[in-house]
């Protein structure tokens, strides 16, 4: 066996390359390793055969396709006049794209006005329904506005005196709740200084040996009217001499008593009005000092 | 000499002579690629004339460095494609009648290879139109495998195993069935 045949044998052992391989080696295409197909083509008479189908195949596919030559009209004439109607209708497409973007922009500018005068019409009439309602009191518009944003100092009359008076309140703080609770009303005619009543105290006080001496003053009193001051004990009463009432109603008195025998309460009663008294309870007693 | 870059580059910019001349250089490979793909002389008449016309509408999209042939190419094979599925899908919904091949292919060339010509394409009008594509090119216009990469977008190794494909194809139908014709 010589060297060429032992290769020979070996080629015809290696590996069959792919089809497509096959056919690209007949048909002359470039291939990494043609020399090595070309030598097992040679000596595979599988692959021998394989490339013998591929080209009759391929000349039945070359003959049919590429030998026969027909010869069509020149397409310049009609290319150029494609495009030549190509620019046309492009022109006229940007003309009517042109034109619809203005009418577009026209509309929406219609309609934007027409928003606008809506909204003003609108805006008239809720104005002119307020301002009617406000002219002839509507109570049901009026109603819907919070009492505290109302600047009115007439409270319902209805309501009376139950309904709490307005008041300044900040921001910040909470609206009053209407609730039906008694509360005085302030007015004028209830809240002069004369509403004042009538007061005492004791003035001074003063220990001698077993007895006390307290200075009574009274204030508040109607000027020019006597006052008669009575000491009240636990079983009986002392009334003192009158005294009158000075120019600023202003009165005083006073009374020495042994320390064991301190009234309890001492009043003071306005002899020509006799609803104008005052009562003193707070008395030091025994001969300790206050 | 005029490089392809400086033609693209003339293109691009509207140059009207460089167009006349791309147009009567390619016209009659890509009219007669275009016929034989979709089997009707007057439909490939009318999708030669698109092709070129989308040509000078998207060339100005382009690079220079454009591969110009191959780019028509791609452009033709994607109206011829797309008009053979319009024309399936009508005959499938009933819309158009299957139409016999068109002889006028085998008009030029010998008579007695008149009846391997009209087997061919009836095998190849029976494969995807696309798998018959790859064959058109190949063996009709001569197109290398690189060169179909560059219509296609894809590897070399890929239309490699893409042309196998479509020749197993070719070969499983090739010479099965009557001859139909239609004169035309």
């Amino acid at each position: 066996m010589t060297r060429d045949d032992g290769s020979a044998a070996k080629l015809r052992q290696s590996r069959h390359p792919d089809k497509s391989i096959l056919l690209a080696y007949i048909r002359r295409q470039p291939l990494d390793d043609r020399l090595y197909i070309q030598q097992h083509v040679e000596h595979c008479e599988r692959c021998s055969q394989q490339c013998d189908e591929y080209k009759r195949l391929s000349s039945s596919l070359e003959d049919a396709l590429m030998q026969v030559r027909h010869f069509y009209p020149h397409l310049t004439s009609y290319v150029f006049f494609s495009i030549e109607e190509h620019s046309y209708e492009s022109g006229k497409l940007r003309v009517a794209q042109r034109q619809s973007l203005s009418d577009y922009r026209a509309k929406r500018k219609m309609a934007r006005l027409r928003i606008a005068i809506s909204l003003v019409l609108l805006f008239a009439i809720l104005l002119t329904t307020v301002a009617y309602a406000i002219s002839t009191n509507h109570t049901s518009l009026i109603s819907y506005i919070p009492h505290h944003s109302i600047a009115t100092t007439q409270p319902s009359p209805n309501l009376g005196n139950l309904v709490p008076p307005p008041q300044v309140t900040s921001k910040h703080k909470r609206p009053s709740k209407h609730i039906a609770v008694p509360t005085p009303v302030v007015s004028m005619a209830s809240t002069p200084a004369s509403t004042v009543r009538p007061s005492m105290v004791i003035c001074d006080t003063s220990i001698t040996g077993t007895s006390r001496y307290l200075k009574i003053c009274g204030d508040h009193f109607t000027p020019g009217d006597k006052v008669t001051v009575v000491l009240e004990y636990p079983k009986n009463s002392q009334s003192l001499a009158p005294v009158t009432v000075d120019g600023k109603g202003h009165f005083e008195d006073g009374f020495s008593r042994a320390c064991g025998d301190i009234p309890i309460v001492i009043h003071a009663i306005d002899q020509s009005h006799k609803t104008e008294s005052a009562t003193l309870t707070d008395i030091p007693r025994g001969c300790s000092s206050i | 000499m005029v490089t392809d870059v400086q033609v693209v580059d003339r293109l691009r910019a509207r140059d009207a002579q460089a167009f006349c001349s791309l147009i009567e250089r390619l016209q009659q490979p890509v009219t007669g690629y275009l016929h034989r793909l979709v089997g009707d002389r007057e439909a490939a008449l009318d999708l030669a004339q698109d092709t070129f016309l989308q040509v000078y509408k998207e060339i100005v999209k382009t690079s220079s460095e454009l591969a110009l042939d191959a780019w028509v190419y791609r452009i033709a094979t994607n109206y011829g494609l797309r008009y053979l599925n319009r024309r399936h899908l009508r005959q499938f919904v009933g819309l158009e009648e299957r139409e016999p091949f068109d002889t006028n292919l085998m008009a030029a060339g010998l008579e007695e290879q008149a009846e391997t010509r009209i087997l061919v394409q009836q095998a190849l009008s029976m494969m995807k139109p696309k798998d018959a594509a790859f064959l058109q090119l190949h063996y009709g216009d001569g197109f290398t495998y690189e060169e179909i990469g560059q219509i296609f977008d894809m590897g070399s190794e890929a239309v490699r195993k893409r042309v196998a494909r479509g020749v197993e194809k070719f070969r499983a139908t090739y010479g099965k069935g009557p001859i139909r014709t239609r004169q035309g």
